[in-house]
């Protein structure tokens, strides 16, 4: 298997190859499309098992689906789609609700966390960081990220880590690029309000 | 002096991409300390987002799946089938023709042309509606077999 980089193999020689019957260069299209389609099983499943039984549905969908494929998009997009419709499909069987009430129950914008500090730290001159003594901001961004909805997980990932396009991020999840970007805004303030209650902001960089 | 900061929004799109950021709020960000310190905040949120260590699957799915994977044989097998069924149906309807070609003429000598067409034409559409019918349910079946 470490023999097959693909590295200079098209994705469309690829499918020309296993539509011809070569299933070996399927292999090439998993190994290509993986830290992508982890990202997203992770990202939106818990369950371990139910990740091993998702990511292995995902890719004999893919290859049942390769001779419909018109390369109208990349394939690892392509690929990431039925990922992420295989994981929200396995999220409504098991009636997992995709909760956006994170942010329906948002408290006025107004109440800004920077502004609360502020005025905490010029009334009180009280350190706001004194109860997460010990704690790094990794962790702090990392437990905050695995608590969002599983939505926004996703387009944090697929954003930030896997550096996609608004655009791509799009036709993956089905929702128009304007909707991912302002998921995106909300997802990332909500972890920036976070860090902020945690750390005084001056501290974050010094 | 009243002093308008910046959105979140504005804040968060110059961390994200100060180059596509309107000149404006570049020169704002210059010039405010509270907002500067918004964006310091964002870059420092979204650094720590790419440094979290990437998932992976602990058992190798390329293999998983490959061996799944149905082989070019069983693919083919369908239109050997197909090919099959084919022959066999014509070498029928040629017996039969190569034996009862006189009775044949025989059945249909005092028909009126009208009624031949008539039944030509219902036969076709049966056959039709048929086939489609046993094609729906043949291909439900499949999807049924794939969603397991």
């Amino acid at each position: 298997m470490n023999n097959i980089t693909g590295q200079n193999t098209t994705d469309r020689n690829l499918v020309e190859r296993i539509l011809k019957g070569e299933t070996n260069a399927f292999g090439i299209i998993i190994k290509n499309t993986e830290n992508l389609v982890a990202k997203i099983i992770f990202d939106m499943v818990v369950n371990d098992v139910d990740r091993k039984d998702i990511a292995q549905d995902v890719y004999l969908k893919a290859y049942q689906k390769l001779p419909g494929f018109k390369f109208q998009s990349k394939l690892s997009t392509w690929i990431g789609q039925i990922c992420y419709n295989t994981c929200i499909d396995h999220l409504r069987k098991k009636k997992l609700i995709l909760a956006e009430s994170i942010f329906e129950t948002e408290t006025d914008p107004s109440n800004d966390i920077l502004d609360m500090m502020n005025t905490a730290q010029g009334n009180f001159d009280e350190p706001v960081d004194t109860f997460v003594i010990g704690k790094n901001i990794s962790e702090i961004v990392k437990k905050k990220i695995e608590k969002l909805p599983a939505i926004y997980k996703t387009l944090i990932s697929l954003f930030h880590s896997e550096e996609l396009s608004y655009e791509e991020i799009g036709a993956i999840t089905g929702l128009p690029a304007g909707t991912v970007k302002s998921y995106l805004f909300r997802a990332r303030r909500e972890l920036k309000n976070d860090l902020l209650l945690h750390y005084k902001k001056e501290d974050l960089w010094s | 002096m009243v002093i308008k900061h910046l959105t979140d929004d504005e804040v968060q799109q110059y961390a994200v991409d100060k180059s596509n950021s309107e000149k404006r709020i570049g020169e704002h960000i210059h010039l405010c300390e509270e907002c500067r310190s918004k964006v310091k905040v964002y870059q420092l949120l979204i650094t720590e987002i790419k440094q979290l260590p990437q998932p992976a699957f602990d058992f190798d799915l390329s293999e998983l799946v490959v061996q799944q994977l149905p082989s070019p044989k069983e693919k083919t097998s369908d239109w050997v089938l197909l090919w099959l069924l084919l022959f066999i149906g014509v070498g029928f309807i040629g017996i039969i023709l190569y034996y009862f070609e006189g009775s044949f003429v025989y059945l249909f000598n005092g028909i009126a042309a009208i009624f031949i067409y008539l039944m030509i034409i219902t036969a076709l559409t049966v056959f039709t509606g048929l086939f489609i019918d046993m094609y729906k349910k043949y291909d439900n079946e499949m999807k049924l077999l794939d969603s397991y």
